[in-house]
C-alpha cells in the first residue's frame, strides 16, 4: 500500500435530495494530495469545493447520495464502517472550519472540547490529556493556555478561537489536515499568522494539507499545487507556481485578475469576473463557464470540455488551447 | 440583510406567501378557522332558535336532526349549537381584540426599551423579568373579586398579562435594528427618537407583530375560557366557550352533548390558530422554521 | 455565578414585595367591608369588629403590621370564619396542592422532554407526524377540558379510578388529577424541546465535534441534549405557574381540598384575608421557582451567567 497517495478523490459525485428533485453539487471530482505537500482548492462559494471534502468525510448535517471513492492511504472512506471513519477523524485527519465561533460549541469550555479529540488515546490519563491540550495551545503560540482552556468560546477573540481550532486539529499530529476557508472570518492582521501556522504544521510534521479557499491570493504563498473548481467540477489543476504564472483556463485567469495581491494593482478589478456560477442542479449541455467566459465559442455551448493536459503536470478543462489565447 | 420593512416582504416577495401556502398545516388551519368564524357569525342570524330564549318544553333534548337541535338543548331548553357558536364568537372577539391590544403594548414597550438601550433598557427589561415571575391568573381573579365581574375589566386584565413576551422579543429585535445603517442615518439627520421609532423601527417589526398576534390569540382564548370556566368571566345570558364547558362538565354523566359541542369547537379553534401561527412563523421568519 | 444569583435575587425580592403591596391595597380599596353580608350591624359592634381586625388604624400602619405578620408566617384571622387563622387553612390545604402540583410537574417534564426528543429524533414521516399531531392536540386541550373527559372515561365508563376526593392522599386519587394537570403542559414542553433539539442537531458545532472524533454518545449527550435543555429549563418557572393555576380548576373538578379550591371559595365568599394570604403564598412559590429556574439555566448556559 506504500504506492497509494496520502489522500485521493476519485470521480466523486455528491447529490442532495431537494424540493425540486436531486441536486448535484459535486460532479466527478478527482484530486490527489501527497504527504508533506499542500494542495489549495480554489473557487467561488457554491463551487462544491467544501462539499467535496465534507461529504467524503461524512461531515454534513443531511446525508447526501455519494458515488466514487475517497481514499485515505488507499482505504476508501465512503465504504468504511462509521466507527472506523470516526476513529480516523480527529486522529489521522484533522479538520479546520471557517468560522471558529459557530463551530465551537458555545456552552462547553475550550478544555472540554479539546479533550474530545484525545478520547481515542486510551494510554493517556486525565492529567496527561490536560498537558497535551496545553502543549497544543502553546504550539499555536497562545501565551496563556491555562486561561484559554478554562474559557468559553464567547470569551475569546476570533483569531484566538481559530488558533484553538488549529490546535484541536493538530493535537494528535494527523497525517492530513483539511482547512475549509480558515482565514475568511478573520481580520486581515491575524490572517497571515494563521496561514503561517498551517504551513509550519505541514513542514514540521510532514503532513498533507488541503486548504479550501475562495481567495487565490491566500493560496499563492502556501500551496504546492492548486486545483480550481467551478460548478462542482475541477476545471484546472497543476503546480501552484506554474498556474499562477500562466493560467490555462479563462476562469483561473479571471480569479487571478481579481486578486489584488497577485496583480499588484491597488484596487481589485471587480469587473474581472462578471456574473455568477450557474445554480447547482441545473442541467447543462455545454461548458458551465460559457455564459461568463470572455473567449466563449460555439463549441463551448454544445459540449462540456473534459480535463486535458495543458503543460507539465497540468490539466485544464477548456476547448481553447492556451497558446491560442496568449497569442 | 435588506432594509425593506419585513412587512413589505409580504407584498414584494411572493416567496413568503408561497411558503405559507405550501405549509399544509397552516393552510388547513386557515380553512378551518374561516369555516368556524363564518359559522360563528352566521348561525345566530340564520338559526330559528335564539341563544337566550327559554323553551320549557324542550329541556335537555339530546342531539336530533329532525327537531333542528343538531347539538341538542340545555337544561333550560336553549339550543346548544346556537349557544356554542355565540360562545365561539365571543371567544374570538375577545381573543382578537385583547391580543391586538397586548401585542401593541408589548411592541411599543419593547421598541422603546431596545431603542433607548443602556440603563433604561436594563431597568425596563428587568421589570419585565420581574412581572414574568408573578402568577398573574391569581392577581386577575383578585381584581375580579374586588371590582366585580366586569367584561371590560376582564379584557384589560388579560391584555395586561400577555404583553410581556412581545416586549422581550421586540426589545431584542430593536436592539439589532438599532445598529443598521438606515437607522443610524436617520439619527445623524437629527430625527427625533420618537419619529425614528415610528417611521423606521415600527415598519420593520411588522412581520414579528403579525406572527405574535396569531400566536397570542389562542393563548388569550384559553385564559378567557379558564376565567369563564371559574365563573369569573363572561356572565349569563351571554356566553363563551369557557362558560359552556363549565356547564357541560357539570352534566357530563347525564347530558354529554352539552360538553362535546363546546369542547370540539374550542379544540378545533385553538389547533387551527396554532397551525396558522406556526405557518406564519416559518413563512415570515426563515430563521425559525420550526414545524 | 454568585454574582449572577445575587442579580436574580435582586429582581425576585422587589417583585415579591410589589405583589404583596399591590394585593394589599387592592383589597383595601375594595368597595364594601368584610361584614357586608351580615348587613345592618349596630355601629358599636362594627367598631368592635374593625378594632379586632385592626381596620381602625391608619392604612400604612395596617400594611406594615400585615407585612410584619406575613414575615412571621402570620396572615391574620379569616374574615369569613372568625375563629380560624388564615395560616391554619393554608397549612391544611397547601400539601394537597403541592402533592398534585409536584406530580403534575414531574409528569410534564418526563413526558414533555421524552416526547419532544422522540419527535425530533423520529425516523420516518409517519412517527414524526403522529407525534407532531399529538403535541398540537395536547396544547389545544386545556386541563379543564381533559379533566371531565378523563373522569368520564376512567371513573365512570371503566370505573377503575375515583373521580372525586382526596382519599387521604392515596395514589389512586392522585392519578387523574396528575394526568389532567401534566398533559397540556407536557405538550408545551414537548414543542419547545423538539424545536430546540432540531436547532442543535443542525448546528455547525456538531460537525466540528464529529470532525475531531467525539463519540456519538458524547455528541448526543453534551452537544445536543445539554444545550437543547436550556430553553426547557427556562420554561420551568412559567410551567410551574401554569400548573399552579391549573390546579385551581383541577381541585374544583376532582373535589380536592387544596389551596386552589380554598382560593376560589375565598374569592366567592369575599374572604379578603384568606384571598390575600393565598395570593402571597402562590406568588412566593412561583417567584421562588422562577429564581430556581434562573439559577439552573445559568448553570447550564455560561453565556447567561456572563450576561451576554
Amino acid at each position: 500500500m506504500n504506492a497509494s497517495p496520502l489522500f485521493e478523490l476519485r470521480d466523486l459525485i455528491v447529490r442532495y435530495k431537494g424540493v425540486q428533485g436531486r441536486v448535484e453539487v459535486v460532479s466527478g471530482v478527482s484530486l490527489t494530495v501527497e504527504q508533506g505537500t499542500c494542495l489549495a482548492i480554489v473557487g467561488e462559494s457554491g463551487s462544491g469545493k467544501s462539499q467535496s471534502f465534507l461529504s467524503a468525510l461524512g461531515l454534513t448535517s443531511s446525508v447526501p447520495e455519494i458515488h466514487g471513492a475517497a481514499l485515505f492511504r488507499g482505504h476508501d472512506l465512503l465504504n468504511m464502517p462509521k466507527k472506523d471513519l470516526n476513529a480516523l477523524r480527529g486522529d489521522r485527519i484533522g479538520f479546520i472550519f471557517q468560522n471558529p465561533h459557530s463551530f465551537l460549541a458555545p456552552h462547553l469550555r475550550i478544555e472540554s472540547q479539546m479533550l474530545e479529540a484525545l478520547r481515542g488515546r486510551g494510554e493517556m490519563n486525565r492529567s496527561e490529556q490536560r498537558l497535551a491540550a496545553r502543549a497544543a495551545l502553546s504550539s499555536v503560540r497562545i501565551e496563556d493556555p491555562e486561561r484559554v482552556l478554562q474559557s468559553f468560546p464567547f470569551e475569546i477573540s476570533g483569531g484566538m478561537a481559530q488558533r484553538v481550532m488549529i490546535a484541536i486539529a493538530m493535537i494528535n499530529a494527523p497525517d492530513l489536515v483539511i482547512a475549509d476557508e480558515p482565514t475568511t472570518a478573520l481580520d486581515a492582521s491575524v490572517r497571515n499568522s494563521v496561514l503561517e501556522l498551517l504551513r509550519e504544521a505541514v513542514d514540521r510534521r510532514g503532513a498533507g494539507l488541503i486548504i479550501i479557499t475562495h481567495d487565490i491570493g491566500a493560496a499563492a504563498g502556501l500551496a504546492d499545487a492548486i486545483a480550481v473548481m467551478y460548478a462542482g467540477r475541477v476545471i484546472e489543476t497543476g503546480p501552484a507556481a506554474s498556474i499562477l504564472a500562466s493560467p490555462a483556463h479563462p476562469y483561473t485567469r479571471g480569479l487571478i485578475a481579481a486578486a489584488p495581491k497577485l496583480t499588484g494593482a491597488r484596487q481589485p478589478r471587480l469587473q474581472a469576473l462578471p456574473g455568477g456560477p450557474p445554480p447547482a442542479g441545473l442541467a447543462l449541455d455545454g461548458c458551465p463557464f460559457a455564459d461568463r467566459c470572455p473567449t466563449v465559442r460555439t463549441a463551448c455551448r454544445t459540449t462540456a470540455p473534459d480535463l486535458r493536459p495543458a503543460g507539465p503536470g497540468r490539466l485544464s478543462a477548456c476547448w481553447i488551447e492556451t497558446a491560442e489565447i496568449v497569442a | 440583510m435588506n432594509q425593506r420593512p419585513e412587512s413589505a416582504i409580504l407584498r414584494t416577495r411572493p416567496a413568503a406567501w408561497t411558503r405559507f401556502a405550501r405549509h399544509r398545516g397552516a393552510m388547513a388551519g386557515a380553512i378551518m378557522l374561516l369555516v368556524l368564524a363564518a359559522a360563528a357569525l352566521l348561525t345566530p342570524l340564520i338559526s330559528p332558535f335564539s341563544y337566550d330564549e327559554v323553551l320549557w318544553d324542550r329541556i335537555g333534548q339530546s342531539p336530533d336532526i329532525a327537531s333542528g337541535h343538531i347539538m341538542g338543548t340545555d337544561f333550560v331548553g336553549r339550543d346548544v349549537f346556537v349557544r356554542t357558536m355565540l360562545g365561539l364568537a365571543v371567544s374570538l372577539v375577545v381573543g382578537l381584540s385583547a391580543a391586538a391590544v397586548s401585542v401593541l403594548i408589548g411592541a411599543a414597550y419593547g421598541a422603546i426599551a431596545g431603542y433607548a438601550g443602556g440603563a433604561t433598557e436594563q431597568i425596563m427589561m428587568r421589570i419585565v423579568d420581574g412581572l414574568f415571575a408573578i402568577p398573574f391568573m391569581f392577581v386577575v381573579i383578585l381584581v375580579m373579586v374586588v371590582f366585580g365581574r366586569n367584561f371590560f375589566l376582564l379584557f384589560v386584565a388579560i391584555a395586561a398579562i400577555q404583553w410581556l413576551t412581545m416586549a422581550r422579543i421586540t426589545c431584542a429585535q430593536t436592539r439589532i435594528l438599532r445598529q443598521r445603517g438606515f437607522i443610524i442615518a436617520a439619527e445623524l439627520a437629527g430625527l427625533h427618537p420618537a419619529l425614528v421609532i415610528l417611521r423606521h423601527i415600527a415598519p420593520n417589526l411588522g412581520g414579528l407583530i403579525v406572527i405574535y398576534l396569531t400566536l397570542t390569540i389562542p393563548e388569550i382564548i384559553l385564559i378567557e375560557s379558564f376565567l369563564s370556566f371559574l365563573g369569573m368571566g363572561v356572565q349569563e345570558p351571554l356566553t363563551s366557550l369557557g362558560v359552556l364547558i363549565s356547564d357541560g362538565a357539570k352534566e357530563i354523566y347525564t347530558a354529554p352533548w352539552l360538553l362535546a359541542a363546546p369542547v370540539v369547537t374550542l379544540t378545533t379553534c385553538l389547533i387551527s390558530l396554532n397551525l396558522i401561527g406556526d405557518g406564519l412563523r416559518s413563512a415570515l421568519d426563515p430563521k425559525d422554521a420550526s414545524p | 455565578m454568585i454574582r449572577y444569583i445575587f442579580g436574580r435575587l435582586a429582581i425576585a425580592a422587589p417583585t415579591l414585595l410589589a405583589v404583596v403591596t399591590l394585593s394589599f391595597f387592592l383589597l383595601r380599596a375594595a368597595p364594601g367591608g368584610p361584614f357586608d353580608s351580615t348587613r345592618a350591624l349596630p355601629p358599636e359592634i362594627e367598631a368592635n369588629l374593625n378594632a379586632l381586625y385592626g381596620l381602625d388604624r391608619p392604612l400604612t400602619e395596617q400594611f406594615t403590621s400585615y407585612v410584619g405578620g406575613v414575615l412571621r408566617g402570620d396572615f391574620g384571622p379569616s374574615y369569613r370564619y372568625r375563629d380560624v387563622q388564615v395560616s391554619d387553612i393554608v397549612a391544611d390545604a397547601l400539601p394537597v396542592s403541592l402533592a398534585i402540583g409536584g406530580l403534575g410537574l414531574s409528569l410534564t417534564l418526563i413526558l414533555g422532554i421524552g416526547v419532544g426528543a422522540a419527535s425530533a429524533l423520529a425516523r420516518g414521516p409517519a412517527l414524526a407526524t403522529a407525534l407532531s399531531v399529538a403535541i398540537s392536540v395536547g396544547i389545544a386541550v386545556p386541563s379543564f377540558v381533559s379533566a371531565p373527559i378523563l373522569a368520564l372515561i376512567f371513573g365512570v365508563m371503566l370505573d377503575i379510578l375515583p373521580v372525586a376526593g382526596w382519599g387521604g392522599g392515596r395514589a389512586e386519587h392522585l392519578i387523574l388529577p396528575m394526568i389532567a394537570l401534566g398533559v397540556p403542559n407536557a405538550a408545551f414542553v414537548a414543542r419547545l424541546m423538539r424545536a430546540s433539539m432540531l436547532e442543535q442537531m443542525t448546528s455547525e458545532s456538531i460537525l466540528a465535534a464529529r470532525a475531531r472524533g467525539a463519540s456519538p454518545r458524547r455528541i448526543i449527550l453534551r452537544h445536543i441534549l445539554q444545550p437543547a435543555l436550556i430553553p426547557v429549563v427556562s420554561y420551568l418557572g412559567p410551567a410551574s405557574a401554569s400548573i399552579l393555576t391549573g390546579s385551581v380548576v383541577i381541585e374544583q373538578l376532582f373535589a380536592l381540598p387544596g389551596a386552589g379550591q380554598a382560593f376560589i371559595d375565598a374569592s366567592l365568599n369575599r374572604d379578603y384575608t384568606l384571598v390575600l394570604g393565598l395570593v402571597i403564598v402562590f406568588a412566593t412559590l412561583v417567584i421562588l421557582l422562577n429564581l430556581l429556574t434562573d439559577i439552573l439555566a445559568g448553570a447550564l448556559n455560561p453565556r447567561l451567567r456572563a450576561g451576554r
